[in-house]
């Protein structure tokens, strides 16, 4: 295998085999991955006949080899999320710019990053290496006008940022979240992954896996989000810029636009605005805002351990935030932070 | 070799082509020997989440 013959062809699935990682390949000639979710664009081209017979194979260290040969476009941005915050809507209103190329919760990242859970003689090095690599490949050039991509992480790979910081200096992240309750609400209605206990390691919540496993859901969960935010809370440097659901769509084109450095005309910028008009999971249905639908839906066991353990942190965040728009000057100090600073 | 299988998308299509398009090449495989590369690479995709 080199980059020659890869080419048009997409890493799917990293695996061990004996003692190696091995990476499952699938090809998917010009396709963009324009679908709300990585896995979505690839489920497409699996149904192809063609894909369900040749799945060429190469090890990860092969893939360092390949990135080595051929450059896929830079990473021009980070997505982080709490989840069910928004974040796959900015990363569709990013997609549906022909020059973006946009990796929406790619499998490879998250297996790559995992690789020292299933071997613990995989060092930071090799991960960062293979990491650089694995992000390389999945952002080779489909066509003429892609020149940059951006990546919407999973929301556990917060807790990772150091490794992919390592990995990927300089390059700018935000950390997107949302009232704590409503996403709980969110989670109540359809859990996410990373809110069943064992598919994270439950120790990064200060838990066992028998404790995790006998705590109510809502609780499990809070913890889980709270990990989350206090990292990003944690980690924020001059690279991180927190942007709360509420400012969204517009922040997309306003904050998070300079922040990614990006100059979009008013056309696409329009083009964006459209995307915004849908539901981001399922863009062929209308968004219905649905805040308050959230809100009146909360219980009041749920609102407890938002209170425990999520509230304190999102008032943090939401200070951090809005002293950064204030800075930036996209935001006047509200008139509580004004109060505070008279009484010094 | 491959640009004219990818365009195929009958499945029942496809294997005939690969199974002639072996044969060409000087290859005996059958059009099972095909169901069952195709059975095991599906596979693999459903067992994703286990690395």
């Amino acid at each position: 295998m080199n980059a020659a013959s890869l080419t048009d062809w997409v890493p799917i699935r990293v695996h061990r085999q004996t003692d190696r990682f091995m990476v499952d390949w699938c090809y998917l000639g010009q396709e963009r991955f324009t679908d709300p979710f990585f896995e979505q664009t690839l489920t497409h081209q699996l149904r192809l006949p063609f894909n369900q017979l040749f799945r060429p194979q190469t090890t990860l260290d092969e893939v360092v080899e390949l990135a080595a040969a051929r450059s896929g476009v830079p990473p021009a941005g980070f997505i982080f999320h709490m989840s069910r915050c928004g974040s796959t809507l900015v990363a569709q209103m990013l997609a549906a710019l022909p020059q973006n190329t946009v990796l929406s919760e790619a499998r490879p990242i998250d297996a790559v990053l995992r690789t020292s859970q299933c071997d613990p003689s995989v060092t930071d090095e090799q991960r960062v290496a293979w990491l650089r690599a694995m992000v390389n490949v999945l952002a080779w050039p489909r066509s003429p006008a892609e020149a940059q991509c951006f990546i919407k992480f999973d929301s556990w790979h917060l807790l990772d940022l150091p490794l992919i910081q390592r990995a990927f200096p300089g390059v700018p992240w935000i950390f997107l979240y949302r009232d704590p309750v409503e996403v709980l609400v969110s989670h109540a209605r359809m859990i996410g992954s990373q809110m069943v206990p064992g598919s994270l390691d439950p120790a990064l919540f200060g838990l066992t896996l028998e404790a995790a496993a006998q705590l109510p859901p809502a609780e499990y969960g809070a913890r889980v989000l709270a990990a989350f935010c206090a990292a990003a809370v944690r980690q924020r440097d001059e690279s991180g810029l927190f942007i709360a659901y509420r400012q969204l769509p517009e922040a997309v084109w306003t904050t998070l636009a300079g922040h990614f450095k990006q100059a979009w005309t008013e056309a696409e910028i329009d083009r964006m605005r459209q995307v915004a008009h849908f539901d981001a999971k399922s863009p062929g249905l209308q968004f219905v805002a649905d805040s308050a639908d959230k809100q009146r839906a909360a219980r009041d066991q749920l609102r407890q351990v938002t209170e425990q353990w999520l509230m304190p942190l999102y008032r943090q965040l939401e200070i951090t935030r809005t002293m950064a728009d204030v800075n930036h000057g996209s935001q006047q100090l509200p008139l509580e932070y004004v109060r505070l600073e008279q009484v010094g | 070799m491959q640009e004219p299988l990818r365009a195929i998308t009958d499945r029942a299509a496809f294997i005939t082509a690969v199974v002639e398009a072996g044969r060409a090449h000087g290859y005996a495989f059958t059009g099972e020997d095909v169901e069952a590369a195709m059975r095991v690479n599906q596979r693999s995709w459903l067992e994703r989440w286990i690395i």
